[in-house]
C-alpha cells in the first residue's frame, strides 16, 4: 500500500476534478493514506474501521453503507484487507464512485506487482533501456532508476551517447493461405537472443555500451562515445558501426533487420529523444530509401529537414502548394509533382529528367510549364522555389504513407 | 610435495613464476603500493619520486621494509615513457598520480624513437632506482619493473579519444601506431632487466569499456604475442589490464605472458579456467576493500581469494595513496600464514 500511496493520491486528485464528493483511501490499519481533503491524512478513520468490522464473511470485496454519510468499500488481496475506500456525498453516486476507485486501485496494485516481477526477471541493461526510453509522464522517476542502474554497472555518465534501434521484422513464409503453426514463432523468440548476442559481439561495441531488447520487435543499442570537439567524426563512426551491425545480422534467416539512429547527446536524460529520432529514421528510410536496411543520416538529408520542419512553415508554405496541385477528385497531382522533383534531383536538366522517367523531353518541359502556371513556382529560376517544391514533394510522400512531420519536442 | 625452507623473497617469487615449489606463497606487488604513510616514513614523496632515483628507490623499498612484500616496485605511475617522449606532464601532488596535459604525436610517421631514450631523465630515473634497489637487497627481494605497452602509449602520445575513434574510422593508423611504439617498451624492458629487475609488468590498458574483445584480437593480440617472444629472454612478464577481462583473457593467455594482473571485478574461478597455465596475480579490490575497508575485511578477502585458487594475491592495481598501510600488511600477513597445499 505504501508503494501505491502516490498512485492512490494521483487517482483521487484526478477524480476530484470531476466529482465534488469527499474521497479517502485508508490502509489495512484504517489510516488514511490518500485523500481529497488534507485534514484526515495519517489519521484513523471511523468509517473505515466500521467497514472492516462489518465486511463480508466470504472474504470478497463488498460495498457497505457506513457512518457519517460515507460509503465505504474494502479492497481485499489474497484474503486480507489491502485498502478501504471511503466516498462522501456529492455530484457522483457514492457507491458507483467507490466501486470505480476500488477497481482502479486493484488494477494499480496488479500493475505494480507485474512491474516488480518483470523487473526481477529483467537484466540491468533491460531495465536501463526500459526506464530511459519510457515516454511515461513520470519520466523523472524512470530516469532516476536508470541512472542508478548505470552507476551500478560502473558506466561513465559523462560520456556522450546515442540510441541505435534495430527493428526486427519476421521473414514470413506463407506456404498456404491459412495460418499454420510451423514453429517459426518459437524459433523467432529463440533467435532474438542470438541477435542480441551477435550485436553484443560487434567489434566496435564495448562494456560501456548497452544492448537490450525493447518491446517485442526491437533491439536497442545505447552507444557511448568519448567527448570530442569534432562531432562529425562521431557520426562517421556511427555510420560504420551501424553498417557492421547490419552486416553481422544479415546472415539471420528469420528476421529482416532495419536500423536507425538518433542524434548524439551529452545527457543520459536525452536518450528518449534519441530513441524517437532513431525510430523516425527507420520510418524515413523505409519510405525514401531504396537500400532500406541501413540508415545514413546524410543520405536522407532533405527528408530529415522536411520531417523536422516547424509546423508553421508547413502550413504557410507547403500546404498551399499542394492545394494548388489538387485535381478534380480532390487529391494533389502527385505525378506532376514527381516529374518536377525528378527535374530538381537531376540538377535542373530536362534531358536527364526525361531519361530517368522514360518520357519525351518535350513532355517534361510541358509539365514544368504547367507546374509553374498552377503553383507560380519556377524551380529552374531560383533556389527558393526549387527548395519549396522539393519540401512539398517530400511532405506529400510522407502524407501518402500516413505520416506527418515530427511533433514539436 | 617437497618443502623448501628459508627461501628468500626473491627465490620464492621466481620459483612461483617458474611454477616450482616454494616454502610459502609469495606476496607480490605488480604495481605501485606507494602510500602517504610510506612517503612519511621514508621522506620520499610524490611527485619528487617520479624524477629522483634515490627517492624512487627509497619509497619502493617501503614495499618490503614496511609492508613485508617479497617484491619492490619502483615505477609508481604510468607516465615515465610519455614524459621522456615529449608529453607535457602534470606530475601532481603528494597524493596524486601524474596526468598528461598535451598529446604531441598526430601521425605514426611523426614518431621517431629517440636515440637517447634510455638516457632521458624520466626513464633513467627508473633504471637508476632499480640498480639502487638491486644493490640494497642483493638476492633477498625480487624487483618488479614496469613498462607501458604500445596501446597505452598511443593513448598518451596521441590522445585516448582520438585513438578510440580511429579504431573505427582509421584502423590502419592505429595498427601503425602500435608497430612504431612497440619498440619503446621492448627497449625499456630490456634495460630494466639489465639494471636488475627480475620481473616486468607490461601495462597496456585495452580495457573492456574502451575496446571490444574483437578489437583486442585485431589490434593488440599479434603485437603482444610478438613482444612476448622477445621479452621472455629477459625474465617473466606480468600483463596488467584493468577491469573485467573474461571476454579476452583466453586470448591474453595465448600471447605467452607469464602472469596476468587481475582486477577484482573478475570471477576468479572463471578467470582461472580461461588463464590456463598463465599465473593470475591481484584480486584485492582497491576502492572498497583497501581504501575504505579495515584489516579484518582485507584478511577475509585475501582468504577468499586464496580459497578460490589464486596463489598470488595482491592489490588489483596501483593503490590509491590514502590506503592505510595496515590494510596492505593484512594481505602479506594472510598470505604468509597460508599453509602451502
Amino acid at each position: 500500500m505504501q508503494a501505491l500511496g502516490l498512485f492512490a493520491q494521483q487517482l483521487l486528485d484526478n477524480l476530484k476534478k470531476r466529482y465534488s464528493n469527499d474521497m479517502h483511501i485508508a490502509d489495512r490499519e484504517c489510516y488514511i493514506v490518500a485523500s481529497t481533503s488534507a485534514a484526515p491524512m495519517g489519521q484513523r478513520h471511523a468509517a473505515a474501521l466500521a467497514a472492516i468490522s462489518g465486511q463480508r464473511s466470504d472474504g470478497a470485496d463488498g460495498t457497505t453503507a457506513a457512518s457519517a454519510g460515507m460509503v465505504a468499500t474494502t479492497l481485499r488481496r489474497h484474503g486480507r484487507t489491502a485498502a478501504v475506500i471511503l466516498v462522501g456525498p456529492g455530484t457522483a453516486d457514492q457507491v458507483m464512485l467507490a466501486e470505480m476507485i476500488r477497481a482502479a486501485l486493484a488494477a494499480g496494485i496488479s500493475y505494480d506487482k507485474w512491474r516488480q516481477t518483470s523487473e526481477e526477471k529483467a537484466s540491468p541493461e533491460e531495465i536501463i533501456v526500459r526506464e530511459l526510453l519510457s515516454a511515461n509522464p513520470s519520466r523523472e522517476s524512470h530516469e532516476a532508476t536508470a541512472l542508478e542502474q548505470l552507476k551500478r554497472l560502473g558506466l561513465d555518465l559523462s560520456l556522450s551517447r546515442v540510441v541505435i534501434v534495430v527493428a526486427l521484422e519476421k521473414k514470413v513464409n506463407r506456404f498456404f493461405n491459412i495460418n499454420l503453426d510451423l514453429g517459426y514463432d518459437a524459433s523467432a523468440e529463440q533467435l532474438k537472443d542470438k541477435v542480441i548476442t551477435t550485436i553484443k559481439g560487434n567489434r566496435y561495441l564495448t562494456k560501456s555500451d548497452i544492448v537490450a531488447p525493447y518491446g517485442n520487435d526491437q533491439i536497442v543499442v545505447i552507444k557511448s562515445f568519448p567527448a570530442l570537439a569534432d562531432r562529425s567524426k562521431l557520426y562517421c563512426a556511427l555510420d560504420k558501426i551501424a553498417a557492421v551491425i547490419i552486416d553481422d545480422l544479415n546472415a539471420n534467416k528469420i528476421f529482416s533487420c532495419h536500423l536507425g539512429y538518433g542524434n548524439i547527446y551529452d545527457r543520459v536524460a536525452d536518450m528518449q529523444r534519441s530513441y524517437q529520432e532513431a525510430e523516425n529514421a527507420i520510418m524515413l528510410n523505409a519510405i525514401f530509401s531504396h537500400a532500406a536496411e541501413t540508415y545514413k543520416m546524410d543520405d536522407l538529408l532533405l527528408e530529415q529537414v522536411c520531417f523536422y520542419l516547424p509546423r508553421g512553415i508547413i502550413d504557410k508554405c507547403l500546404l498551399p502548394i499542394l492545394a494548388k496541385l489538387h485535381t478534380a477528385n480532390g487529391v494533389p497531382d502527385y505525378a506532376l509533382l514527381d516529374i518536377v522533383q525528378t527535374f530538381i534531383d537531376s540538377g535542373l536538366n530536362a534531358s536527364l529528367t526525361a531519361k530517368v522517367l522514360f518520357l519525351h523531353r518535350n513532355t517534361v518541359l510541358g509539365k514544368l510549364k504547367k507546374y509553374q502556371t498552377v503553383t507560380g513556382l519556377n524551380p529552374a529560376a531560383n533556389f527558393r522555389d526549387a527548395f519549396l517544391t522539393k519540401m512539398a514533394a517530400i511532405y506529400a510522400r510522407l502524407h501518402q504513407h500516413g505520416h506527418d512531420t515530427a511533433p514539436p519536442t | 610435495m617437497m618443502t623448501h625452507t628459508g627461501m628468500t623473497g626473491r627465490e620464492r617469487v621466481l620459483a612461483a613464476f617458474a611454477h616450482q615449489d616454494c616454502d610459502r606463497l609469495p606476496a607480490i606487488t605488480p604495481t605501485s603500493v606507494a602510500t602517504l604513510e610510506s612517503m612519511k616514513a621514508t621522506g620520499a614523496y610524490f611527485p619528487d619520486v617520479h624524477t629522483n632515483a634515490d627517492k624512487m628507490a627509497a619509497l619502493a623499498a617501503a614495499g618490503h621494509d614496511l609492508l613485508g612484500f617479497d617484491t619492490v616496485t619502483p615505477y609508481f605511475s604510468i607516465h615515465q615513457e610519455a614524459a621522456a617522449l615529449g608529453c607535457d606532464i602534470n606530475w601532481g601532488k603528494s597524493d596524486e598520480f601524474p596526468t598528461i596535459l598535451r598529446y604531441p604525436v598526430q601521425e605514426p610517421d611523426d614518431f621517431v624513437m629517440p636515440r637517447d631514450f634510455l638516457q632521458r631523465k624520466p626513464v633513467l630515473t627508473v633504471l637508476r632506482a632499480i640498480k639502487i634497489l638491486r644493490r640494497k637487497y642483493g638476492d633477498r627481494v625480487a624487483i618488479i619493473g614496469k613498462v607501458i605497452g604500445p596501446w597505452t602509449l598511443t593513448y598518451h602520445l596521441h590522445g585516448v579519444n582520438n585513438v578510440l575513434l580511429e579504431t573505427i574510422l582509421a584502423p590502419r593508423k592505429v595498427h601503425d601506431f602500435l608497430q612504431v611504439l612497440k619498440q619503446v617498451p621492448l627497449t625499456f624492458a630490456a634495460a630494466q632487466f639489465a639494471a636488475g629487475a627480475d620481473i616486468i609488468t607490461w601495462a597496456d590498458h585495452a580495457t573492456a569499456d574502451l575496446i571490444s574483445a574483437k578489437g583486442y584480437e585485431d589490434f593488440l593480440f599479434p603485437v603482444h604475442r610478438e613482444c612476448n617472444r622477445l621479452l621472455r629472454k629477459g625474465g617473466p612478464v606480468i600483463m596488467h589490464l584493468c577491469g573485467e577481462v573474461t571476454d579476452r583473457l583466453g586470448l591474453i593467455s595465448r600471447t605467452g605472458f607469464d602472469a596476468f594482473h587481475l582486477d577484482s571485478r573478475n570471477d576468479i574461478r572463471i578467470a582461472r579456467q580461461l588463464a590456463g597455465r598463465m599465473l593470475l596475480v591481484g584480486g584485492v579490490n582497491n576502492p572498497v576493500t583497501l581504501l575504505n575497508g579495515n584489516p579484518a575485511e582485507v584478511r577475509r578477502t585475501t582468504e577468499a581469494l586464496l580459497d578460490a585458487g589464486l596463489r598470488l594475491v595482491a592489490p588489483e592495481c596501483a593503490v590509491p595513496c590514502h590506503v592505510p598501510n595496515e590494510n596492505l600488511w593484512a594481505i602479506v600477513e594472510t598470505v604468509r600464514a597460508r599453509i602451502m597445499r
